[in-house]
């Protein structure tokens, strides 16, 4: 093993502890921006349009 | 917002999925959110879908024929079937969609003023907007309106006790009679929607099956007969049952669409089995849309898609033999 392999190998092997040790922050940054999007409902809320709902929906059911 | 209230998480028990969702994460339904350690139904009062449509098009038949019924849903659902026709509002976040401020009052107010003789709670999941569903049945009712759900009737005996009491009728999805198609194909399962069919009808109810027949998942001889067997032993002979057609959506493009053949024997194989009100929907045949009297086989009520082109009942019964029809006519 060259002298460049095993500095590769050892800056994996960093990059993948750091990322284990990071993966607490992640999830806690995730769950901000899950609650934050949660908390934007109702977003763009629309006025009933009196056209529109004498139509039958466009769906099933 | 205590910190303690803020990392809590919930137990949702409105369904049998009984999620357990964290701080600011909603339920499988996508609906139902943990907001500051309060269980939260965030789409209630804003219906993405507001619609006047044919009581025909839900399908209720034996419900107040030919008469328009004001339809809502919000965004969700607590079923994730690969077939869905409605998916794009039913399987969407709430706050991607855009929708309309329409509190019960407003919503019995518009019903009322577009001359509607019932709301339709339908397109998505009532369940999963069970708050603003059970507000906007207590309000309808005290306007003098009816309700109607279109529900795939995945819900626990005790909320759906409380929302039913307030119902007038329901059209319930039977989706298959088989829990492995409930578990590969929409993520659920079936006895607890047996168990709403038999809760719905015994609280009094009007009560309409849906099966959607899909080609090499529920179409075998066994899978329909069987299907049938259950209804009229457990909701009697006279239970409506609409077989719809399968199109190729969302994630079963690869299947193709119900041979009306198909449809034809589980209609045979429905009437072997004892069933009086045998319907074939999401396909245009006038034949297949009418109300037979099952004493004399008189045509009653006739329909063209979702039009009632002849209406012969009188007072809900067949004018030639006398026999009564079961359903909401009046």
């Amino acid at each position: 093993m060259n002298r460049r392999t095993f500095a590769v190998l050892v800056f994996r092997s960093a990059v993948t502890v750091l990322s284990i040790m990071a993966w607490p922050a992640v999830t806690a940054v995730r769950r901000v921006i899950e609650a934050r999007r949660s908390r934007r409902y109702p977003g763009p809320v629309l006025r009933v349009d009196h056209e529109t709902s004498r139509q039958p929906g466009p769906w099933a059911g | 917002m205590s910190q303690q209230n803020a990392s809590i998480r919930i137990q949702c028990d409105l369904c049998p999925r009984q999620c357990i969702i964290g701080p600011g994460q909603s339920g499988d339904c996508r609906v139902r959110v943990n907001l500051d350690g309060r269980l939260t139904a965030v789409t209630y009062g804003y219906p993405c879908a507001v619609h006047i449509d044919p009581v025909e098009k839900k399908p209720l038949y034996h419900f107040l024929p030919g008469t328009p019924i004001f339809s809502v849903a919000t965004v969700g659902c607590n079923l994730h079937c690969k077939n869905c026709q409605n998916w794009s509002i039913s399987q969407r976040n709430p706050e991607d969609e855009p929708a309309y401020a329409l509190p019960p009052a407003d919503l019995v107010r518009a019903a009322r003023e577009r001359d509607c003789l019932s709301i339709a709670y339908t397109y998505t999941e009532p369940n999963v907007y069970y708050e603003y569903t059970l507000d906007s049945c207590i309000a309808a009712h005290e306007a003098g309106l009816r309700n109607a759900l279109v529900t795939a009737g995945y819900i626990n005996p005790a909320p759906m006790e409380k929302l039913y009491r307030h119902v007038d009728a329901a059209n319930i999805d039977l989706k298959a009679f088989s829990d492995a198609f409930y578990r590969e194909v929409c993520g659920a399962t079936l006895a607890p929607v047996l168990d709403t069919l038999v809760r719905a009808k015994n609280l009094g109810v009007w009560v309409e099956v849906t099966n959607l027949v899909i080609p090499t998942l529920n179409d075998r001889d066994e899978d329909i007969s069987g299907l049938c067997h259950w209804l009229a032993e457990h909701l009697g002979r006279d239970t409506p049952l609409h077989f719809s057609q399968f199109y190729p959506q969302y994630e079963m493009q690869h299947l193709p669409e119900t041979p009306p053949a198909t449809l034809d024997r589980a209609r045979e194989i429905a009437r072997a089995e004892g069933l009086q009100f045998i319907y074939i929907g999401n396909i245009h045949r006038t034949k297949d849309a009418a109300t037979l009297c099952p004493g004399c086989g008189a045509a009653l009520v006739e329909r063209a898609g979702f039009r009632v082109t002849a209406n012969r009942l009188a007072s809900g019964k067949c004018p030639d033999c006398g026999a009564a029809i079961p359903g909401v006519w009046s």
